[in-house]
């Protein structure tokens, strides 16, 4: 909007930000009100080191901290009793574009005390390299490594710095920066040509190379191979400190021994990877020895899509992330836009968002438990959820018009109310559910096939489990009670009456029962949800946000210009930044949206559970065997459109 | 789609023939019941038992990479049952496989893995590009997404929706089993568009790319005119089989 517009617009209240902003606001000082603990003992450990500190989105309380003294600090935070901030929650990166520098960004939650805290590391753009935090948090390993691909920030300290979306070889550069192209440096036909050639860096990773010595496919640019100094290939090929895989290398072509090791490799597609995953996977006889997971091979872009798009126009990217729950990708981008604009929705689309949420917890546990059990062999169960999958999906096509791209969120509310006779379909589908769950609980709890192929298999403790940055089922099971329903709530989440399953053991077995009770609880939910189910508008009445109703546009001149507005331009989120997450069905799911004021993010965010929960899959899986990989790979319930994004 | 009926000044002989058969049209055969090349009495009975057996056992390869792969269990799950249609068995090694479900969005980074699945199926051999993003890249744009895997391998049949329904893929499906029944071995080679010379390479050549990538551009970059001219390729690729 152009300042002359303004005036045109008098009469129409927009909110506090209708007036262009600087492109990026920096928060208010947190000086006055309810100060965060770990900001003030921070200032006073850190001294000058602390360079400011900020409370964004409300509540939210951003440490600056001096880049090259980021491990110490955050060392700190983790290890001090008073702080205990054990989870990192999510690490990632934004570039404000126009030569500022980038930001790294750490977000942390405290087990303990149930506090967050942002700390926000600057890097010029000429000497992008900031200390790896790898050491403190394994969560930080595929991390910075997605920074590195995506941001080509330099981990100082990184045992593994590689690319891990983009190909290997990738040369156009480093896709979220600012001044990379929506569609890349090189023409498509360049693109497809690259993508197709002969080179055996496409088809091979950086581990098979490794090991397989000289490639078998005749290497066009293998004179370029020493031009790529500092990325992993030679890193990798001389042995890089830490890399447990050239010791096995050595091992393996060690003629003295009598068995050497062997190389195979699941996927990408294969059918027991849920997705388009490989897995590199070293062997001895039958037993793993090493698992390295190759991912993005679904690499969408959606991060970079998205600073494309307005803030609504996000929503529809948004199910497409997760397909198997897209309802709760729906909400929380919205919420999370939401907490941004200081936006309170209304009493009634807080319970419906309930109630999608939770239908989308056993919309997904119920794709993961057919083709889990599928992968111990055992196909009726497949048969069993997917009928009543096909309830939800009717449920979903009566809401919203889709069966899984649902798109039903938009910011201030949702893109209609109910259905007539919608709660009644759900009201039924919570009385009759249960009783394929047991049947499917009956076929499975005690089958002597499933319990062998499960239990003590991918054993996982608590504490390793928080510090490879678990979240969600796969948390609970190792018993660790946290879910960010009651920890964190969100919507009156924790008034409702519901327990937290907890296993004991961190096995396979525990991971599936574990779900299978988060089912049940969540139909406990959705009954008292459906009971709290009020009245009134589903949307928000905020100008900012809602269109002035058909009648009013066509009676006066100021609700047709705010429609035209809202329309052609789309919403405008205030400057700053907010990170929001509730517990999704694989995980602790958030959003961190950063925005300069305008119509489009700067940045958008996804905190990817299964991502971070599948960057530990060689922890749990070396030592069994490669059959109970697959039991393993199917137990983490991961979904690759998220992992990859 | 290579489904031409016979030309009007076929044999009516030959026409009659195939009525009797209930053959339907046999395809596309030039020169009528004794022409060169052409059809004969024994080449119709021999395609039709041969298309009745190949359209009736085809055995899917899923290479579901998305949202559309979930679209795809639910057609082979019990509600829609591909079972009905001879396609339950879902191949997952590409070597036994018939026809190559496409289902979802494909990276550049897939692309080689889509392209050596496809050189790895035995001829024949189908391919259905099912939803938006496997047909034109879809909403996405951008620079890690092939815009069409039409690009990478040839496409028989296309089955528009983000996702489709279960419905639409097994349209999709039925039309290839149309397709095969209106083949004659006749043509064989010619229906088999791909040559040894073809494997490990992009379908489409560097222009047909462009082009197809351009003018279709979504909505980040929907100027037509700005397209066209950034790729100077006014016209619409011809049809990607040769």
């Amino acid at each position: 909007m152009t300042e002359g517009g303004a005036s045109a617009f008098e009469g129409v209240e927009r909110g506090p930000q209708t007036s262009r902003e600087p492109a990026y606001k920096e928060g208010e000082e947190s000086t006055e009100g309810p100060g965060h603990p770990s900001v003030s003992a921070l200032q006073e450990k850190f001294g000058s080191a602390i360079l400011r500190t900020e409370v964004q989105a409300g509540d939210q309380h951003v440490v600056f901290a001096e880049a090259p003294r980021n491990c110490e600090i955050l060392e700190w935070l983790r290890d001090d009793p008073g702080q205990r901030y054990d989870l990192l929650a999510d690490l990632t990166a934004v570039d404000h574009g126009g030569g500022r520098p980038l930001q790294v960004v750490y977000q942390l939650w405290s087990m303990t005390h149930k506090r967050a805290l942002r700390v926000k590391c600057e890097v010029d753009l000429d000497a992008l390299v900031i200390e790896s935090v790898v050491r403190l948090w394994e969560t930080a390993n595929w991390l910075e490594r997605e920074v590195y691909d995506l941001f080509g920030i330099d981990f100082e300290g990184h045992p593994d710095l590689r690319r891990i979306l983009m190909p290997q070889n990738y040369e156009e550069g480093h896709p979220l920066r600012k001044d990379f192209p929506l569609c890349g440096r090189f023409s498509r036909a360049e693109q497809t040509k690259r993508a197709l050639s002969q080179d055996y860096r496409n088809d091979y990773s950086v581990v098979e190379i490794a090991l397989g010595g000289t490639p078998a496919l005749p290497p066009t640019e293998a004179d370029g191979l020493s031009a790529d100094s500092g990325e992993g290939f030679v890193t990798a090929a001389r042995g890089a400190p830490g890399e447990p895989m050239t010791e096995s290398v050595l091992e393996a072509s060690d003629p003295d021994l009598d068995s050497e090791h062997m190389l195979i490799n699941i996927g990408p597609q294969h059918p027991a990877t849920h997705g388009v995953l490989r897995l590199i996977c070293e062997l001895d006889g039958e037993t793993v020895v090493k698992v390295t997971p190759d991912i993005g091979f679904l690499h969408t872009s959606f991060e970079k899509l998205g600073e494309y798009r307005t803030w609504n126009q996000i929503v529809p990217l948004t199910d497409r992330i997760d397909y198997l729950a897209p309802l709760i990708y729906n909400c929380v981008y919205v919420m999370t836009v939401e907490k941004l604009m200081g936006l309170q929705v209304t009493e009634r689309c807080k319970v419906v968002r309930v109630l999608c949420m939770e239908m989308e917890r056993i919309f997904s546990h119920l794709l993961w438990l057919g083709t889990t059990a599928i992968d111990v062999g055992a196909f009726t169960p497949f048969l069993y959820a997917f009928q009543e999958r096909e309830r939800i999906y009717k449920l979903h096509e009566s809401f919203t018009g889709a069966r899984i791209t649902t798109s039903a969120t938009r910011v201030g509310g949702m893109m209609a109310d109910l259905p007539d006779g919608w709660t009644d379909s759900l009201r039924d589908f919570v009385k009759t559910f249960p009783n394929t769950l047991d049947e499917i609980d009956s076929l499975l709890t005690t089958n002597g096939i499933h319990l062998g192929r499960t239990l003590d298999v991918g054993v996982i403790s608590g504490e390793d489990a928080i510090n490879c940055g678990f979240t969600g089922p796969n948390l609970r099971a190792s018993g660790v009670d946290y879910d960010l329903r009651r920890d964190k709530p969100y919507y009156d989440s924790d008034t409702y009456d519901f327990d937290v399953p907890v296993g004991e053991n961190g096995d396979c077995y525990d991971r599936y029962l574990v779900r299978m009770e988060e089912m049940r609880q969540s139909l406990r939910i959705l009954e008292q949800a459906l009971e709290r189910l009020p009245g009134g508008p589903i949307n928000v009445a905020d100008p900012r946000v809602s269109l002035p109703s058909k009648t009013d546009c066509m009676n006066d001149m100021e609700s047709m210009i705010h429609h035209f507005k809202l329309i052609t331009e789309g919403i405008s989120v205030p400057a700053g930044d907010c990170y929001f997450a509730v517990e999704g069905s694989k995980g602790e799911l958030g959003m961190y949206v950063v925005s300069g004021g305008g119509e489009k993010p700067v940045r958008w965010r996804i905190r990817p559970p299964s991502f971070v929960n599948l960057s530990v899959i060689h922890k749990l899986a070396e030592g069994h065997l490669v059959s109970d990989l697959i039991m393993i790979n199917a137990s983490l319930d991961i979904v690759l459109g998220e992992i990859d994004r | 789609m290579g489904l031409s009926d016979g030309d009007p000044g076929d044999s009516v002989e030959a026409e009659r023939i195939s009525e009797a058969l209930a053959l339907g049209h046999s395809g596309g055969h030039k020169g009528g019941l004794l022409g060169a090349g052409g059809p004969t009495f024994l080449t119709t009975k021999v395609d039709f038992v041969v298309n009745w057996a190949r359209r009736n056992s085809l055995w899917p390869m899923p290479f579901g990479t998305a949202c559309c792969a979930i679209e795809m269990m639910a057609s082979a799950a019990s509600n829609f049952d591909l079972a009905r249609f001879g396609m339950e068995r879902m191949s997952f090694s590409p070597r036994q496989a018939d026809v190559l479900i496409c289902a979802g969005r494909v990276p550049y980074k897939l692309a080689p893995v889509l392209r050596r699945i496809w050189d790895q199926m035995m001829q024949p051999k189908w391919c259905v590009s099912m939803g938006a993003c496997a047909s034109s890249g879809g909403v996405f744009d951008t620079y890690s997404m092939v815009q069409g895997i039409d690009t990478i391998i040839p496409v028989d049949v296309y089955v528009p929706g983000c996702p489709p329904r279960p419905e639409g893929l097994i349209y999709g499906l039925m039309m290839i089993q149309e397709k095969i029944r209106c083949e004659t071995l006749a043509e064989h080679s010619e229906l088999r568009a791909e040559t040894s010379e073809m494997v490990g390479r992009p379908a489409a050549n560097a222009d047909e790319v462009e082009a197809l990538s351009g003018p279709f551009g979504n909505s980040t970059q929907q100027d037509r005119l700005a397209a066209l001219a950034q790729t100077q390729r006014p016209s619409r690729s011809e049809d990607l089989l040769p």
